[in-house]
């Protein structure tokens, strides 16, 4: 099973996209959108380690730097990161988060949804009987 | 003073071995199978081990890379009987300090062992203190206290490294610490985990390309190569670059320059190349999956992680760790964990390594609920089944009550293996004795004509106690 939590505080046209994507991937029900960092932080307390999480991040340099502080809570997932600026700052920033994948916010998403596409794959293969 | 191992079942060799080690002051121990030396190496730790081929239970090269794992910073010579050129390559593939034919004199035995040692002293008093940042890396078994130097080792210098070991031991955290301990620490980390790109996304991902490069390129993207200028680029399950990536990547390697798709000018980048596999590249050089040339550039230092069957030591630690860092997480009171639950852990294999059980750790907990002490109950069945049947075998083992064990004992000289050295022993002495007579009591009439080097008949000679006047 493979859980999305789908961090984004923006009402745009980027965030529109990209959900639609990841509701084209996933039932709705493993999608749990998120707007503030605090409640990404209740979720992740939550979470349980028999699913597969996936963390998608659409925020801006503040956000991360709020992010980083529960670098720990992160261990067990996999991060998506989106970044909406492409200064080598925020970008140094987000690496700090270890995400597995990094885009920018002016993607198609295709990007993301073939990224999740090999998420998926792999957590299939992982739960088939050795 | 060193310590070295000699695992070879000819005595003779042993013993010529010991008395010239012992003469150099160093200490010494033989084994003569490899079922005795795998348990002399558990339990010690020793600079050099001479490693002989043939040995009653097995060979020795198929249990080098083993002996390697167990203990990467003891390095191991081979000696053999009959040496080839398959084997020589295999052994120095598999990190052997060197191959040599017996039987040659004792000093060219000898020489490679002052070299090993040497070089030993020398990586060593060049090594200053150093302060690890280890970040989430648990145990202090051997195996990890190994890997944990490399790491030092490997941050200090500027080359690629390739980690290695099976899925769930932990090479992303290496890879981090390899980073977190280099000079590069303040500049990106880039991961590029090679199992979740596509093909088509990869190349693209990697090297960035211009807006129009392809036809869904509809803007610019600068690549994870570009990104981590300064930094390490983290290539994890690098076994699953596409092979028509592999030579793209490999001039990346060697010239730290590349072009973005699409683009007329060439970049440049500087990284460390850290790079991660679960799988036998050689075999996927072998089958022609992967390319030999950009293998042998990844593998400029490679660090080898234990399996955690292997370092079962670690494991009280590692359950420790799990349980408090879940319990922080979830905000619940601390678990303690019963001695059954960690001997129940400890009678399982861990295929998925430490990543498994830190999964079983997490569920355990939610089994228990409110108690405040884990038990095997907590555990799933199939290791619950698994400790089960320890028991049973341990007790198939051992005779029950005192007359079986005397009836065991008494039927151990009955054994095949007595009865044929027994006969050996016998012809051994009877052979020694005629061969005394023949010579006229000359040793070196007596090595010509019995085609045994002067050391192989000495050892026999005390074996037997027969003496040349």
């Amino acid at each position: 099973m493979l859980n999305v939590f789908f961090l984004s505080g923006a009402q745009n046209d980027a965030r529109k996209r990209l959900q639609r994507v990841l509701e084209f991937m996933l039932p709705k029900k493993n999608i749990v959108n998120i707007r503030t960092v605090k409640d990404m932080e209740a979720h992740l307390r939550k979470a349980s380690s028999e699913a597969t999480t996936v963390v998608i991040l659409y925020v801006n340099k503040e956000k991360l730097a709020e992010l980083i502080k529960l670098k720990k809570l992160f261990e067990d997932t996999s991060i998506i990161l989106i970044l909406n600026k492409k200064d080598n700052d925020t970008i140094t920033l987000g690496y700090r988060l270890r995400p597995r994948f990094i885009t920018s916010a002016d993607s198609d998403f295709l990007d993301v949804a073939s990224v999740l596409i090999k998420m998926k794959e792999k957590v299939w293969s992982e739960h088939l009987p050795r | 003073m060193a310590k070295i191992l000699v695992i070879d079942d000819d005595p003779g060799m042993c013993s010529m071995m010991s008395r010239k080690i012992k003469s150099m002051g160093h200490e010494i121990e033989c084994a003569q199978t490899i079922k005795d030396g795998l348990g002399k190496i558990k339990e010690n730790i020793y600079d050099v081990i001479f490693l002989d081929v043939s040995l009653p239970d097995g060979n020795g090269l198929e249990i080098l890379p083993k002996i390697r794992r167990i203990t990467p910073t003891t390095q191991v010579i081979i000696i053999t009987g009959l040496g080839d050129h398959a084997g020589a390559e295999q052994a120095i593939k598999n990190g052997a300090w060197d191959y040599i034919e017996k039987p040659s004199t004792i000093n060219l035995m000898i020489l490679p062992m002052v070299r090993a040692l040497q070089y030993k002293e020398a990586s060593l008093t060049t090594e200053p203190e150093f302060s690890l940042k280890r970040d989430g890396i648990i145990g202090e078994s051997r195996g990890i206290k190994e890997s944990l130097k490399q790491v030092v080792q490997a941050a200090k210098m500027d080359i690629n490294v390739l980690l290695s070991g099976p899925t769930g031991t932990g090479k992303e955290l290496f890879a981090w610490a390899i980073h977190q301990n280099s000079l590069r620490c303040d500049k990106p980390f880039v991961i590029v985990d090679c199992t979740i790109l596509t093909e088509t996304l990869v190349e693209g991902m990697l090297f960035g390309h211009e807006k129009g490069a392809f036809t869904s390129a509809d803007r610019m993207r600068e690549g994870l190569i570009e990104q981590a200028d300064g930094g390490t680029l983290f290539l994890d399950e690098v076994g699953e670059l596409p092979y028509s990536v592999q030579k793209s990547f490999l001039r990346v390697l060697q010239e730290h320059r590349f072009r973005p798709l699409g683009s007329k000018n060439e970049l440049t980048s500087d990284f460390r190349l850290v790079a991660a596999t679960n799988r036998d590249l050689d075999q996927m050089v072998a089958r022609g999956e992967f390319r030999e040339d950009l293998l042998f550039r990844l593998r400029s230092f490679i660090i080898q992680l234990p399996p955690l069957k292997d370092r079962m030591e670690d494991l009280k630690e590692l359950v420790n760790y799990k349980i408090a860092t879940s319990s922080e997480r979830h905000g619940i009171k601390k678990m303690a964990a019963s001695p059954e639950f960690i001997e129940a852990l400890k009678s399982y294999d861990w295929p998925g390594n430490v990543r498994e059980l830190f999964n079983t750790i997490e569920q355990a907990i939610a089994v228990a609920a409110n108690r405040s002490i884990l038990f095997p109950n907590d555990l799933p069945n199939h290791i619950r089944i698994k400790h089960s049947q320890s028991h049973l075998r341990r007790k198939d083992d051992k005779p029950e009550n005192k007359e079986e064990a005397i009836q065991a004992q008494n039927l151990g000289n009955y054994k095949l293996q007595n009865i044929r050295e027994t006969a050996i022993s016998n012809i051994e002495r009877k052979y020694l004795t005629e061969l005394r007579a023949t010579s006229g009591n000359n040793i070196e009439k007596a090595c010509a004509i019995s085609g045994l080097s002067q050391s192989r008949l000495y050892s026999l000679l005390k074996k037997y106690n027969i003496k040349f006047s």
